[in-house]
């Protein structure tokens, strides 16, 4: 099981791009949120590393296309 | 060859390659160039383009667009090129500000993303007074919010990989002018000398000689991109050891002047 939920997952991301939390479900793409690039997906990861206490391989987190994907990455999926 | 028409796909790092190709060598040879972006892809115009291009010079994101090989001529020529930015000097960058409006005269309008930070745009959401909002933010340390010494690494283990897709070194370029004032104007508006390094490549694989892209930069006083320039916090300036005084260091904005940090904190 999880250690975090996928909705405590996206109320960091909300927070970093200063949006709703409903803003951030799991098929939001960086295209969705204004703000979200490449540059600020770097500093995303770190947040949200550091946030859960968790290593996300930078590689694979380029790669995902969505925040659900990213969930993913986070738990170990 | 005479006729050709040469499409610059990207954002404006392509649009500065295409202008100053079209300034210095285009004409001479008979070439037509266009530039498109990645939202004017899909218009029937963009679409026509990209389809009937000689040659197509496309610019390389960590986030590629989606193509379908229908969108693409088999027959022309692709060239490729990296995105070059800088987020390690601005790691709340990107993010238009909440009151920003496109205008006719300025289509991104006069608050875009490029000169953002979201850290004073979550501030200005929570109307905290300017000269607040400067005290909370002047006096953070930015290094206790981001890594920067980690976010610096990141930043150009992406450049590495992106240069690494299309044949580049600007990583290594980046470092070896790191402590250069002005080496980015924003976080996607590289600076002369890097400009340059993207060019030499790029064009000489469009056949232009080294004699003819040397000159055409010695013609080039500064970069080809906006004046306008993204202030660098001063505990960044600080983590990094950069060589600009974070007190009077004044950065330009659009045509209305130049300002310094604090300036443009306070400025809504």
């Amino acid at each position: 099981m999880a250690k975090f939920t996928f909705e405590e997952f996206s109320r960091v991301i909300a927070a970093e791009f200063n949006v709703p939390a409903s803003q951030i479900i799991y098929v939001t793409t960086a295209s969705d949120i204004d703000g979200w690039d490449s540059i600020s997906h770097a500093t995303l990861i770190m947040k949200l590393e550091s946030a859960f206490n968790v290593t996300i391989d930078m590689d694979a987190a380029f790669s995902a296309e969505s925040a659900g994907e990213l969930y993913a990455l986070a738990i170990g999926g | 060859m005479a006729g050709e028409k040469i499409v610059f796909f990207g954002n404006c790092q392509a649009t500065a390659l295409a202008n100053v190709y079209s300034n210095f060598f285009a004409f001479e040879r008979e070439q037509k160039v266009f530039r498109i972006n990645g939202q004017e892809r899909g218009t029937d115009e963009g679409r026509e383009l990209l389809s009937s291009a000689d040659i197509v010079i496309w610019q390389h994101f960590d986030f590629p667009p989606k193509m379908s090989q229908a969108e693409i001529n088999p027959k022309s020529k692709h060239i490729y090129f990296p995105m070059v930015t800088c987020g390690w000097l601005w790691p709340f960058a990107g993010q238009e500000r909440p009151s920003n409006e496109r205008i006719p005269e300025r289509l991104s309008g006069p608050y875009p993303g490029e000169l953002g930070d979201r850290y004073l745009n979550r501030m200005i959401q929570e109307e905290v007074a300017p000269q607040a909002a400067l005290d909370m933010y002047k006096n953070m340390d930015i290094n206790k919010d981001v890594n920067l010494d980690r976010f610096l690494e990141l930043n150009l283990s992406r450049q590495r990989k992106r240069d690494a897709a299309t044949g580049f070194d600007i990583a290594s370029c980046i470092e070896k002018n790191f402590f250069e004032r002005r080496l980015f104007l924003t976080p996607n508006h590289p600076g002369l000398t890097l400009f340059a390094a993207v060019v030499r490549v790029v064009y000489q694989q469009l056949g232009i000689s080294s004699v003819d892209i040397d000159f055409a930069l010695s013609c080039i006083e500064r970069t080809p991109f906006p004046t306008e320039e993204t202030p660098i916090h001063p505990s960044v300036i600080s983590h990094y050891k950069i060589p600009l005084d974070a007190e009077v260091e004044k950065y330009s904005y659009f045509q209305e002047g130049e300002f310094t940090f604090d300036q443009f904190v306070c400025r809504k």
